[in-house]
């Protein structure tokens, strides 16, 4: 248990520099952007002064960086540690709140495609495993291999076409039917509808969320399909899997105790390394289905040249990978003991 | 009967067709749609009927006697095999016109995350210690970024243009190929052979170029293909956003952008081909990796 | 021999490959008298470890069972299916696995191997009776029952051994099937071992069938040895008949690969040639090709059924040439 604790202790401090570099590197990414942010949020024809004006309250009239205190990257640095990540220059509000207000949408539309994508995923993955050599079996990895190839955001609008347009079964934009205004408690209108009750909001939010999930997840599934058919192929060939049979344990128990215990582990490793692209998929997925969520108000970001906007977002999001990664190397090593450092 | 020179080549050749039998199909078939697609692409030109912009469907339509309003976009017929859009523009033409853009910027952007992940990756690999760790920790910060949203904040940093978005590319695939060579060079630093040859004075360059290099290549060659077919998508979802690159350009990315908006009217044909290109552009360089993946590294075979 | 606890007849397993069909047992005969402990010994890759697997109908695919009797108990297995196979295994027949670290599941605490294994086979039995008995077999054994929360990795190959064993007798099983169990352990930790096994072998009355290629480790705890070539048994006797006087040429070579300090060799004896490839053997006589004893007939004729001197040996310089 103390060496647990030490582990996951390492692992958290081991993520203090990896900040440190994300935040440097992204604030020089933007910082040398070309485009003026305050002409672009004043429009080209503003007074100079006004410019001038809004230019000293950013604090843009700083140095970059320098090696004085008064600077950029100081204000920046001790800006995030605070937990402020500036405001927006285009809503003229918190970055946070923005966040706060976005977030929820990816983290909603992030949750059902992964979840289809591991429950498709392993499935298949799992039943090609079972089936191996057969037609079946092959059908199966090519698809896997083609869903790398797929365009996620090409995807959405072929399902959008032939759901939403020709059968005219999902709605292709937006969160929540027009009729129906959500009451919003944590943002997570599927969660928010069965808090309040209210099942006209709950139907209407997972209606809206089965095309933009299932094209997020047939992309996504592919890996998991893989690694599932590899690591059942593998474990179901290890000594215990046959000493455990050779006891007369039950072949279920032995499939999805056992085997399945052990194929499991390189699976939720994998969907700690599929995060960051879940959120590049998430982008664009949110951009095809018109979805109110963090890609969408990074791209309207870049759009709007709003960069304390943009660079919050990224910040967000890479603390949002970060933590994520943390998370599943400590549950990795919580499930599998011979992990210990 | 194979004699001469060609012999040794030719029976290599055939063992290991025999061995990897499934694998050599899948790299044949997607060398194969890789072909056809980079000939169109060459000599688009010639194959394509019309020009990528130039206003073909009102000629047409005048021509019919169509009416206008009702007969904008074109769907398939004999004339337009497939189709045109709201602009008039041939979609097929568009099309063979857009291979080039997306392969070039994809290509490109692979070379350059090479030429820059691999002597980054060998020499840390070689020299280790602070470097090694300055280097790995600076690589692992880019690796586990979203790279999409990397590629969008530098595109934006750099401005739209054809090399402007293979650069932003690039840098977001240098730490696989680190990744890859640091590791493979670790593994080769720790072999009998090279530390027979240091033992016998072979200096450190020797030691790169005659036994860390060649051990590094099979890895390299199936890494740039599987990352090529990754860049391709990265291009085409850069452009979807419309980043990067310059509007009038014709490009699959920026005609599903502009196609985008006909999804609700059931124009079909301006988003289902230049989509259906990419798929195959990527999944062509993603069999050709794959495959020469499990012939390369048999170790990694399941048997 | 009247009081066979398992007898094997006529057995033939095949797997067929990508090269070839590969005759991994060859039409084997043999027995286990009750309460003996019977090694099968042999080269690696000569099909010992797939007969043993074979007993329990537990071959790795392909492999596959051709023809041939498992009475086991008098009960043909070879009629059984899985779901009753699933019942003999453990209960009746149980297995110790070469290597206890890759036996175990790596994320499965000790006490749970065994409670699972009660459990698939006890369906009224508590888990504090379960607890009660898995702990007093483990203390039996010399391990400390307070070790069994840990995970496989955390214990010594030792005693990683002896909870396979453990796990192999806790449904007090009469016959156990030991597939070279003391080849993960180091010399001093084997004998221990060894001790351990004949020990529990008197005690218990068990039946053990020790497959090894190890003739000092048969020397030790055998009573009868069968010797395996080719996927055939070649000879088969008491083992002190078999020391004192080898009879099939393969034998001979193999007792005399022993070093023996007793007697002042020069060199070892190293036989000549390798194992045949299975998918492809010699006519006739599997061995020819490597007998120093080689007649005209050996590459023509397969021996079989040879009896001399009321012992069993596949070799035609002990008659059987005209039938």
């Amino acid at each position: 248990m103390r060496a647990l604790l030490s582990y996951i202790l390492t692992r958290i401090l081991l993520t203090i520099p990896m900040i440190f570099i994300l935040l440097t590197l992204v604030f020089f990414i933007i910082r040398v952007m070309p485009g003026d942010p305050v002409k672009s949020m004043l429009g080209a024809h503003a007074p100079k002064e006004t410019m001038d004006e809004v230019r000293h309250q950013l604090g843009l009239d700083k140095p970059i960086i320098d090696f004085s205190t008064n600077n950029q990257f100081v204000d920046y640095m001790s800006a995030f540690f605070h937990g402020d990540l500036g405001q927006s220059l285009w809503y003229r509000v918190p970055v946070t709140e923005k966040i706060a207000q976005y977030f929820p949408a990816t983290l909603e539309l992030s949750f059902f495609a992964l979840l289809f994508a591991v429950v498709f995923g392993v499935a298949t993955g799992a039943f090609a495993a079972h089936k191996r050599k057969s037609a079946a079996d092959y059908s199966i990895r090519l698809f896997g291999i083609t869903s790398y190839s797929i365009p996620v955001f090409w995807l959405g609008l072929m399902l959008q076409m032939i759901f939403g347009v020709a059968f005219d079964w999902f709605p292709i934009a937006g969160r929540i039917g027009a009729r129906v205004s959500p009451q919003v408690i944590t943002g997570l209108y599927v969660v928010d509808g069965i808090i309040t009750l209210n099942f006209e909001q709950v139907a209407s939010a997972l209606w809206h969320l089965v095309l933009p999930s299932t094209a997020l997840g047939l992309i996504l599934c592919g890996i998991f399909i893989r690694l599932t058919r590899a690591n059942m192929l593998g474990v179901l060939k290890q000594d215990y899997v046959l000493a455990a049979n050779a006891r007369g344990i039950p072949k279920r128990r032995v499939v999805y105790k056992h085997a399945l215990k052990n194929a499991f582990v390189p699976i939720l490793t994998m969907m700690g390394l599929e995060f960051a692209y879940l959120m590049s998929g998430a982008v664009l997925t949110e951009t095809t289905f018109s979805w109110p969520g963090m890609g969408s108000f990074l791209v309207e970001s870049v759009n709007y040249r709003d960069f304390p906007a943009l660079q919050g977002t990224i910040i967000f999001i890479a603390l949002l990978v970060m933590g994520i990664s943390l998370l599943v190397d400590i549950l990795y090593a919580i499930i599998d003991p011979r992990v210990r450092y | 009967m194979v004699s001469g020179f060609l012999s040794k080549p030719f029976r290599f050749f055939i063992s290991m067709s025999k061995e990897h039998k499934g694998e050599w199909y899948i790299i044949v078939a997607g060398a194969l749609i890789l072909f056809v697609i980079i000939f169109s692409s060459v000599f688009a030109g010639i194959i394509a009927p019309y020009g990528p912009v130039t206003d073909v469907a009102s000629p047409y339509i005048k021509e019919h006697n169509l009416d206008l309003r009702a007969a904008t976009p074109l769907p398939p017929n004999e004339t337009f095999i497939m189709g045109t859009n709201d602009l008039g523009f041939d979609v097929f033409s568009r099309i063979l016109f857009g291979s080039r853009t997306v392969l070039l910027v994809s290509i490109a952007a692979s070379i350059f995350s090479a030429l820059m992940g691999i002597p980054i990756g060998l020499l840390s690999g070689f020299y280790g210690g602070k470097v090694d760790r300055t280097l790995s920790l600076l690589m692992d910060s880019i690796y586990s970024f979203p790279g999409l949203i990397l590629a969008i904040a530098l595109a934006a940093m750099l401005g739209p243009g054809v090399t402007n978005i293979s650069v932003a590319i690039a840098v977001i695939y240098v730490p696989t190929y680190f990744r890859i060579v640091r590791g493979q060079v670790l593994s080769v630093k720790e072999e009998l052979y090279v530390e027979a040859a240091r033992s016998i004075g072979a200096g450190p360059m020797t030691i790169m170029t005659k036994y860390v290099f060649p051990n590094v290549i099979a890895s390299v060659v199936v890494i740039f293909s599987l990352n090529v077919a990754d860049a391709i998508l990265t291009e085409a979802g850069l452009s979807f956003l419309g980043l990067g690159l310059p509007p009038d350009l014709p490009d699959w990315g920026i005609d599903l952008a502009k196609g985008k908006k006909f999804v609700p009217s059931g124009y079909w044909w301006i988003i289902t081909f230049p989509g259906l290109m990419i798929m195959l552009v990527a999944l062509s360089f993603t069999m050709i990796g794959e495959g020469l993946n499990e012939v390369l590294n048999p170790r990694l075979k399941e048997k | 021999m009247d009081d066979a606890i398992l007898s094997i007849t006529g057995l033939s397993i095949h797997y067929p490959t990508s090269t070839g069909i590969v005759k991994a047992v060859d039409n084997v005969s043999f027995s286990l008298p009750r309460g003996k402990v019977v090694g099968l010994v042999g080269e690696s890759g000569c099909g010992k470890s797939t007969l043993g697997l074979a007993i329990l109908k537990l071959m790795r695919p392909p492999g596959e069972i051709v023809a041939g009797k498992i009475l086991l108990d008098g009960e043909n297995l070879i009629d059984k299916d899985e779901a009753q196979m699933r019942r003999i295994r453990g209960p009746k027949v149980s297995m110790v696995f070469q290597d206890p670290m890759t036996s175990l599941n790596p994320l499965i605490r000790l006490d749970r191997h065994f409670l699972e294994t009660i459990d698939a086979h006890e369906r009224n039995v508590g888990k504090d009776d379960a607890m009660a008995r898995i702990n007093k077999l483990v203390e039996h054994l010399g391990i400390s029952s307070s070790r069994l929360r840990e995970f496989p990795h955390e214990l010594s190959g030792g005693m990683r051994q002896r909870i396979m064993i453990g796990l192999a007798l806790i449904l007090n099983p009469k016959l156990i099937i030991a597939d070279e169990p003391t080849n993960s352990l180091d010399v001093i930790v084997e004998a221990h071992f060894l001790d351990l096994l004949k020990g529990l072998q008197k005690e218990y009355n068990l039946t053990i069938l020790l497959i090894t290629h190890n003739m000092g480790i048969v020397a030790q705890l055998a009573d009868r040895v069968a010797v395996m070539y080719a996927g055939r048994i070649v000879e088969e006797a008491g083992v002190m008949d078999l020391f004192a006087r080898p009879l099939h040429p393969y034998t001979k070579g193999l007792l005399s690969s022993i070093p023996n300090i007793e007697v002042d060799q020069m060199r070892l004896y190293t036989m000549p040639g390798s194992p045949p490839d299975l998918t492809d053997p010699p006519p006739g006589c599997p061995f020819h090709p490597r007998c120093p004893n080689k007649m005209s007939i050996c590459d023509k004729k397969t021996p079989h059924d040879i009896i001399t001197d009321g012992r069993h040996v596949e070799c035609f310089l002990y008659g059987g040439k005209d039938a």
